[in-house]
């Protein structure tokens, strides 16, 4: 009971804490002893006869990546302790686009078993994610102003893609050959909030010479569940926002020494129904241009006032940008994940592994890459450690451990192990952990051949 | 592993790392680059028409003359001639024998005939009015005790043919006076005032009053008192004569607004202005009109040039009986090679004066025709074609100035963007003063050229090139204070047309000058 107890401390502080993670760490795909690597390819199929996840505590993951600045790049230490904001030095450390990814997860429950060359599961998990594409023109146009940039069009074209939601998935893997594993997942999606971008954005032109500015809008915004205040049992339960999506997995091993396998996962969406709010502007006549005030309306029309010249520039402006709101129902895709992994077996216990994995969104793609060394004792520990390039942002190193007990076991990995302790200089940061029921995990003891002792001769008078 | 967990957990999660009291305020400093303000200004704008005295006339070239028009005078009708409200009074008694009769025979009738002699003013004679409105009072009060009638004849006054007569009764009935009144429309009656052609203003009223009764109680003592009043007399028509009638000193003022804030520096001028005078007269009057004088006075009313060419007496056509009802219209006009209309426009003049003198019936008696409408009236048209040249022409003015919605503006850039289609350069100079008018600050020195020139065409004198000039100003935080703290901004301008001022150019409507003004503000913002 005391060591459940410091396990279930240990998981309490990593979600209480809030502290930065990884929703689906990189590194957890290669540690074979991990019953939630099958969340990263459905033919994966755990090492254990069954496994049980402790409602809430079998697997928590957060993660938090911006591959444009750090926290160090932009707080910076003054005198006296205090701190002060050096944004010049943040924007000067951006990419050109850029991406802020987060993501939470908590598995409610998870349980499997293996029946023959069959491994069955369930799990339920509450999933956020979030995404934030920006470009540095954008983060320049607001903190530099329009001037330094006056007589190129700045295409300020922020894109943001945000699901929460709830999954309950049932899987299936099978060892079809000695050589071959496939393994599929149907999961169902209630979902609870939502929010995404689409649309080419907004653009600005300044002209350079008397700074009439022109302005296109291109951008239309979905959401659901954000705007509205709802009792919990609704909220948690009562939403019309559902969905089902597809994992799809291969594991296929042509000789003793390479292991090839891919996946494809949330292939599938949720249909949004629930206090959907649709914002959409684009502007109308191809562009809305503003000379400033036109002195010949202004000043030789003595029934305008200021007042009601600023308040008709105004309705010319919405009418320009036609700025409209929606309550329509919405259907939207989950961000497509593709998986695709090469080892080589140094020995059975030890390997060599590259990963690659991509996520698509709906404006643009990120791609992650890992290379790593994972090596496993017969049971009780499996442990990997690895590079990882993640989000277009510098390699990090990254590792991850399953400690296996009797029945029990406990894990951690994390794509940038430095980032925890560091983090305010890490573009990445997060883990997952949690804790797991495992039976079944030995190998059955082989008692070895007896010698058979001949019979003993009898001698006959 | 444990420890090694916890230690992880412990270094992420120190929430010293990040406290909001420990940050300092953030500068903001974006520079904002907006357009301010934009116009298109034509000629209308830069001539200052702004009134309904004031046109521009444009030909089908599109070339512009600008004229200000005026009144020098105007006489109408009824200042001519207005008929007073007229009153007459007379008593009726009966003598010994009429009182004989009337106890004899029950009845008596008395008939008594009046001239009324109408007063109209300014010698005015009317020989035939036709009354537009107006009506007849009559008011008769017996204290005879019996009854009695009245009947009214006006044999001249007549409607349709039919000479106006009534009667009103006056019937005793136990109590003294017996009063009764009427009051009888007037339009559409003709009056006769000739009394058979022999006389002027002159109406013969006839009252018939016929006693019935008794003659116990009459004495020679009771009266019958008979007022008449011809009230709120207007015509639509009168023949008569109207006297020499003199109205002098009718002085009136044009406002020439394309000089109103010139300070009569540098040149301008117009090569082939005018002024024109039309005459209408619809009053069958003959006149004698004279333009005593026409002055050019400039703003500070210290400077004038009087005109000379002008025809003495005016050319004043009227009507005849037989034009009754038609406006007969002359004029002249005052131009480059009859006058010194030149060296008036020279002058700037910010206002022609005139005085006029008006005489009717100069050479004596006739007979005159008025009918309410008719009016007599001089305009005066100041035509100033766009065609001449302009050099060094400045013009200066006050404006109240009050802005202060730049707490947050650490410098400002101001671009001022010019496109000229006008054949004219100009420079200006804003000053902006405090309370006292002390300068505080200036935008652009005194003779720079802020708006530059279109480029004339030899040929066809036409502007082919637009003159364009970009300025940028820069105002410190401290210029800013200084401008904020004041109150009015002098504007000073001088245009000088193409080539110096040295050539004649034309303004066409469809040249205009394009102003943009912009701004980069460099905020600071916490």
């Amino acid at each position: 009971m005391v060591k459940y107890g410091i396990k279930i401390i240990i998981i309490s502080i990593a979600v209480l804490s809030n502290i930065e993670g990884m929703g689906q760490q990189l590194s957890s795909y290669n540690l074979e002893y991990l019953p939630q690597r099958s969340y990263l390819n459905p033919s994966f199929i755990p090492h254990s006869k069954i496994h049980v996840g402790i409602p809430l505590f079998s697997g928590v993951s957060h993660n938090y990546s911006n591959n444009g600045f750090t926290y160090s790049d932009l707080i910076k230490k003054g005198g006296n302790d205090s701190l002060y904001m050096d944004v010049k030095n943040a924007i000067n450390q951006l990419n050109n686009s850029n991406r802020i990814n987060y993501d939470l997860e908590i598995e409610l429950f998870s349980v499997g078993f293996r029946k023959g060359k069959n491994y069955f599961s369930f799990n339920a998990t509450e999933k956020a994610q979030f995404t934030f594409s920006y470009s540095r023109a954008l983060i320049e146009f607001l903190y530099y102003g329009n001037a330094p940039t006056a007589g190129t069009t700045q295409i300020l074209n922020p894109s943001v893609e945000g699901n929460h939601y709830r999954e309950y998935g049932i899987s299936w893997a099978r060892e079809i050959t000695s050589k071959i594993k496939g393994g599929a997942k149907l999961k169902y999606l209630y979902g609870m909030e939502h929010v995404s971008s689409k649309g080419s954005g907004v653009s600005i032109y300044t002209d350079p010479n008397d700074f009439t500015i022109t302005a296109n809008s291109d951008l239309m915004v979905y959401t659901s569940g954000v705007d509205s205040s709802t009792k919990f049992n609704n909220y948690a339960f009562g939403r019309e926002n559902k969905g089902f999506a597809i994992d799809l997995g291969f594991t296929y091993k042509p000789i003793q020494q390479i292991e090839i396998t891919g996946a494809a996962l949330d292939m599938g969406s949720i249909t949004w129904k629930s206090n959907v709010t649709n914002y959409s502007t684009t502007t109308q006549q191809g562009s809305f241009t503003y000379n400033g005030i036109n002195l010949n309306e202004f000043v030789n029309n003595d029934s305008t006032s200021a007042e009601e010249y600023l308040s008709d520039l105004a309705d010319s402006l919405y009418t320009s940008f036609d700025i409209q709101t929606t309550h329509e129902s919405f259907k939207q895709k989950l961000p497509l994940k593709l998986y695709v992994s090469a080892s080589y077996l140094l020995t059975p216990r030890y390997r060599i592994n590259v990963v690659l994995r991509n996520k698509k969104f709906d404006v643009g793609n990120q791609t992650d890459y890992q290379l790593s060394f994972t090596g496993k004792s017969s049971t009780w520990f499996n442990y990997t450690i690895g590079m990882n390039k993640i989000n277009k942002s510098s390699a990090t190193l990254g590792g991850g451990f399953t400690l296996n007990f009797k029945n029990d076991q406990i894990y951690f990995v994390s794509d940038n192990v430095p980032g925890l302790i560091d983090w305010k200089k890490s573009n990445n940061t997060g883990f997952r952990a949690g804790i797991n029921l495992m039976f079944g995990t030995k190998p059955k003891y082989m008692k070895p051949p007896q010698p058979v002792l001949a019979p003993a001769a009898s001698s006959a008078p | 592993m444990i420890p090694v967990l916890l230690a992880f957990l412990s270094i992420s999660c120190n929430k010293d790392d990040f406290n909001p009291d420990l940050l300092e305020p953030t500068v903001w400093e974006p520079e904002i680059a907006f357009p301010l303000v934009y116009t298109e200004i034509g000629i209308s704008d830069l001539a200052n028409v702004n009134d309904s005295n004031t046109t521009i006339v444009t030909d089908p070239d599109q070339f512009c003359t600008l004229i200000y028009n005026g009144r020098a005078f105007e006489i109408s009708a009824a200042q001519m001639v207005t008929v007073p409200n007229q009153s007459f009074q007379r008593q009726y008694s009966l003598n010994n024998n009429q009182i004989l009769t009337l106890g004899n025979s029950g009845q008596v009738q008395v008939t008594k005939t009046h001239m009324v002699d109408f007063s109209i003013p300014q010698g005015v004679e009317i020989d035939t009015l036709y009354c537009k409105s107006g009506s007849l009072n009559l008011s008769f009060s017996s204290d005879f005790n019996v009854d009695a009638s009245v009947v009214i004849q006006i044999p001249s006054l007549t409607k349709n043919g039919i000479p106006y007569s009534t009667t009103l009764p006056l019937d005793y009935s136990g109590g003294i006076p017996v009063v009764n009144t009427l009051s009888t429309p007037l339009t559409g009656y003709r009056f006769d005032f000739t009394s058979g052609n022999t006389s002027h203003n002159k109406l013969a009223i006839t009252y018939q009053i016929t006693f019935t009764g008794g003659a116990a109680g009459v004495s020679t003592g009771n009266q019958i008192s008979c007022a008449s009043e011809f009230d709120s007399v207007k015509y639509s028509i009168l023949y008569g004569y109207t006297g020499q009638q003199s109205l002098s000193n009718i002085q009136d003022s044009i406002e020439i607004s394309i000089f109103n804030n010139s300070i009569g520096t540098g040149s301008f001028s117009i090569a082939e202005p005018k002024i024109r005078f039309d005459i209408s007269n619809s009053l069958g009057i003959p006149f004698s009109a004279r333009l005593n004088q026409l002055t050019a006075l400039n703003g500070n009313l210290t400077s004038f040039v009087v005109a000379n060419g002008i025809p003495d007496p005016l050319p004043v056509l009227s009507p005849v009986v037989a034009q009754a009802g038609q406006v007969l219209l002359s004029g002249f006009t005052l131009d480059n090679t009859n006058s010194n209309v030149v060296a008036l426009i020279d002058q700037q003049p910010k206002y022609f004066i005139s005085q006029s003198q008006v005489t009717t019936n100069p050479n004596g008696r006739a007979i005159n025709f008025l009918t309410d409408t008719s009016k007599i009236a001089m305009d005066v048209h100041v035509e100033l074609p766009f065609y001449g040249t302009a050099e060094n022409f400045k013009i200066k003015d006050t404006v109240p100035f009050s802005y202060n919605d730049l707490d947050q503006v650490e410098a400002l850039t101001i671009r001022i963007n010019l496109e000229n289609g006008f054949p004219l350069e100009s420079s200006i100079q804003l000053i902006f003063a405090d309370d006292s008018l002390n300068a505080l600050d200036t935008l652009f020195s005194e003779n720079e050229v802020v708006i530059a020139s279109g480029v004339v065409d030899q040929v066809t004198g036409r502007v082919t090139v637009p003159g364009k000039k970009i300025h940028d100003h820069v105002f410190s935080r401290e210029r800013i204070e200084k401008i904020l703290s004041a109150k009015y901004i002098y504007v000073i301008s001088s245009a000088t047309t193409f080539n110096g001022g040295n050539t004649n150019v034309k303004i066409y409507n469809d040249y205009k000058l394009k102003l943009k003004i912009g701004a980069i503000a460099k905020m600071k913002i916490q």
